[in-house]
């Protein structure tokens, strides 16, 4: 059973407020990062202080993560540092090659404070609605924790290196106009009720049912029975959560003028075209259930009960090129039954809008990509090498995502490009007229920066901090 | 990764290379349960139907090998793990080692158990991550990989074979996967001389010409120029007492003529082919085989002599391949036209 007192408020839902601010810390010593760490102990919002305050419609919450460098910085035990996951400690940078963040989405293009320049960021603070930081900001500033006096010596300083801010849209849209957000699993013991679709198909029952705790809390039994996290770390894991955390850059004008353009030559509307790359239309509603017969007032737009092999659920006629099935396939074919639900995310994303580099023309407008799970590698990391930039499993070549997938330029006629487009890769499929077409489209999503974190209960983020500790 | 084809990939292609000691009458059990996968289908199907639904597996295969030092007395106890009969697992594979060893544990846990339970230590299945654990720890890592489509996966050779052959054709291939008519395997288990490993590991890494300097592709990789091997991986096996190479061949043809043909075009100078005479420079490490430059050096009996060291117990194996009866040549040649794909996988074809 959860200690709901433990875990974090954005781990086992989605936080419910409207805009966040994910402020990146970097620490100066090993004290004031300890200093720190018992204050969030005492400041972060548990799961239980999230209920309840939500309960009266406030969602103020803060809730604090670790990287693997700020691990080490507070002198987490190397036999712990070690068990942790390999795929944590190496950290995202490392895994450009495997995520495919190459091109314009490689770490070296990455904004600040991810970019080639700068020093490992130690944490992260997530405030939701502007909660108050107080204690935290105080233990920053202070002089007293810290070796250096104040931070001024040697140069080193504890410091917000930047930060991230994010807010929902008035329709609950992400940037290219779909609504978002209307799939997400819950976990056995999470205190939000099960909703059909939010969680696994058990083909026996007939039913949907909760996910096994363990995919997402450390500790906790997963769908494999085993119990999730890594020997010898089993203190410091238990009842936390991995996050990761990705800055996307959407394309938004490129993806409407692509669309457009295929529709064009296809006689289709550009509605169309985009519904086909995403699964879903752009009210949520998945494709093949759009309830024609009802009218509009009677739809249901944003239904999640559906599947696409089973008969005991509405079957949704979204093809396997498209994104939403891509990225959680459910019971797409016969081996996908057992896979599918070990390479689950639980998405906390927000869409983030900032003024153009030059202050001048659109905006830059994309998510800021957050998602909970027990294991980077086999969930996020599979996903994303997989189902989005690779196609191979789904019978779909060497085709990528539509949305996240890096492609080559279609105008691009040197040798590198078009033999990837040979291959398979700068193509994108989507269903017309009975038939399957393809076409070259460009990239239109692009990585600004990113890292794993470690969301760790009150209690780890209490023996971390604790200055008694060798 | 240390180089194209140096390691475990080389294009699209990953290689595994698990070698378990057994506990004592688990070759009993393997020599038993093997003979019966391979002639009783209910049974194979029961314990790995799901491999053709998989698309990332290319071929693989089971087999037993004897002890590399057999004990000097018959009853001795305990056995040292070289002193131990081992299964050999070899696969190659799309993808990311992590990510197929969790498929492979969480689709076909009957078949998987039913055959790695008689390794010494097997933690059974119920956490994957110690299964993953255990096979890695028992896994080598090549120091040359070599496929001869590089940027083909399996399921894009099924792919086409349905296109061009109809589906009739894509699930004749399903039915025969374990038959005759797939790859062959030849698994050449040679004892190095004394002192040679380091020499075998560069001798084995030059197989793999250097990469060319303005990039693109270069001459094909030593042991493919023949044109009738699918994939080529060479381990340099250190055990205590002595150092063994696995050269392992996944072919279309006999062995015995493959062999003469990869030596006769490995003396033939290739434009940045690498240097000269490579596989004649590693098959000269192993023991009792003649210098290749000097005046006893005969092709025929080299063949010959490195035949010699295939496994007596290579007939007690199981290899799958996911699309029996094309050759080398085939692929290439779907792989240099592709159909173009107007349709969809049907929903059962559709497998993550």
């Amino acid at each position: 059973m959860i200690d709901l007192t433990e875990v974090q408020s954005c781990v086992l839902r989605p936080p419910g407020a409207t805009e966040v601010e994910v402020v990146f810390l970097r620490f100066c010593c090993r004290e004031r990062t300890r200093a720190f760490l018992r204050v969030a102990a005492a400041h972060v919002t548990s799961a239980a202080a999230g209920e309840q305050r939500r309960a009266a419609g406030d969602h103020r919450a803060v809730n604090v993560a670790l990287s693997a460098a700020g691990l080490r910085l507070a002198g987490v035990s190397d036999r712990a540092h070690e068990a942790l996951g390999g795929a944590f400690t190496r950290g995202m940078r490392r895994a450009a090659d495997r995520l495919l963040d190459v091109g314009p989405s490689a770490p070296e293009h990455w904004a600040p404070p991810f970019d080639d320049g700068s020093a490992p960021v130690h944490a992260a603070v997530l405030r939701y609605d502007s909660a108050d930081l107080g204690a935290l900001d105080e233990v920053l500033d202070s002089p007293e924790h810290c070796r250096h006096g104040g931070g001024a010596a040697g140069g080193q300083v504890a410091a917000r290196v930047g930060s991230w801010r994010g807010r929902v849209r008035a329709d609950r849209t992400e940037p290219f106009g779909f609504v978002d957000g209307i799939s997400d699993p819950v976990v056995e013991g999470a205190p939000q009720p099960l909703t059909p679709g939010n969680g696994v198909w058990d083909e026996q029952a007939g039913d949907w049912r909760r996910v096994r705790t363990g995919e997402l809390v450390l500790g906790h039994a997963d769908e494999s029975g085993a119990v999730a996290g890594h020997l010898g770390a089993a203190q410091l894991e238990r009842d936390g959560s991995y996050l990761v955390l990705r800055k996307l850059e959407q394309d938004v004008r490129g993806f409407h003028e692509a669309s457009q353009e295929w529709a064009e030559e296809l006689g289709s509307t550009r509605d169309e075209v985009e519904a086909q790359l995403v699964g879903r239309r752009h009210d949520g509603t998945p494709l093949g259930l759009e309830q024609p017969e009802r009218p509009p007032h009677e739809r249901e737009p944003r239904t999640n009960d559906f599947l696409f092999a089973d008969d005991r659920r509405p079957r949704s006629s979204m093809p396997p090129s498209s994104h939403v099935r891509r990225s959680n396939p459910r019971d797409g074919a016969t081996a996908a039954k057992a896979t599918a639900r070990r390479h689950l995310l639980f998405r906390r994303s927000y869409p983030y809008e900032e003024p153009a580099g030059s202050g001048a023309g659109e905006p830059r407008r994309g998510l800021l990509f957050m998602a909970c799970c027990a294991d980077v590698r086999r969930q996020f990391e599979f996903v994303q090498a997989q189902w989005l930039q690779d196609g191979n499993r789904f019978g779909l070549g060497h085709e990528r995502d539509p949305l996240l997938g890096q492609r080559p330029d279609p105008d691009d006629d040197r040798t590198p490009a078009v033999e990837a487009r040979r291959r398979g890769e700068g193509l994108v499929s989507i269903a017309h007229a009975q038939r399957r077409v393809r076409r070259a489209l460009s990239t239109f999503v692009t990585v600004r920066g990113g890292e794993y974190l470690f969301l760790p209960s009150r209690s780890a983020l209490r023996l971390v901090g604790d200055p008694r500790r060798p | 990764m240390v180089g194209a084809g140096v390691g475990r990939e080389d294009g699209r292609a990953s290689a595994l290379e698990v070698l378990l000691p057994l506990k004592r009458g688990g070759r009993l059990w393997i020599v038993l349960w093997l003979g019966l996968l391979r002639t009783v289908l209910p049974l194979r199907r029961w314990a790995f139907r799901e491999l053709d639904d998989l698309r990332f597996v290319y071929a693989l295969r089971w087999s037993l090998l004897p002890p590399f030092e057999p004990p000097r007395r018959a009853r001795a106890r305990p056995l040292r793990p070289e002193q131990r009969w081992h299964l050999l697992f070899q696969s190659n594979f799309d993808g990311d080692w992590d990510d197929y060893l969790e498929s492979f544990a969480t689709v076909m846990p009957k078949g998987l158990a039913s055959v790695f339970w008689v390794g010494v230590g097997y933690p059974g299945l119920a956490d994957p991550a110690l299964f993953k654990a255990y096979a890695k720890a028992h896994d080598h890592l090549p120091e040359h990989y070599a496929s001869a489509y590089v940027d083909l996966t399996a399921g894009d050779v099924r792919r086409e074979v349905a296109e061009r052959y109809g589906r009739a054709a894509a699930r004749a291939i399903d039915q025969v996967g374990y038959a005759d008519e797939a790859f062959g395997w030849t698994n050449l288990v040679l004892p190095l001389r004394r002192g040679t490993a380091g020499a075998a590991v560069r001798a084995a890494r030059d197989l793999e010409p250097p990469a060319p300097d303005g990039g693109g592709p270069g001459p094909a990789p030593v042991l493919l120029r023949a044109g009738h091997v699918h994939f080529a991986r060479v381990v340099v096996l250190r055990q205590p007492t002595r150092s063994w190479l696995l050269l392992t061949l996944t072919h279309d043809a006999d062995a015995e003529p493959l062999l003469h043909e990869l030596l006769a075009r490995d003396a033939e100078a290739v434009p940045g082919g690498g240097p000269p005479a490579a596989l004649r420079r590693l098959v000269a490490l192993v023991r009792g085989m003649p210098d290749p430059d000097g005046p006893d050096w005969d092709g025929a009996r080299a063949v010959q002599l490195l035949l010699d060291h295939r496994p007596s117990t290579r007939r007690h194996d199981l290899a799958y391949c996911a699309y029996p009866g094309f050759r080398v040549a085939d692929v290439l040649a779907m792989d240099a036209a592709p159909r173009r794909h107007d349709r969809y996988p049907d929903g059962d074809e559709v497998v993550p």
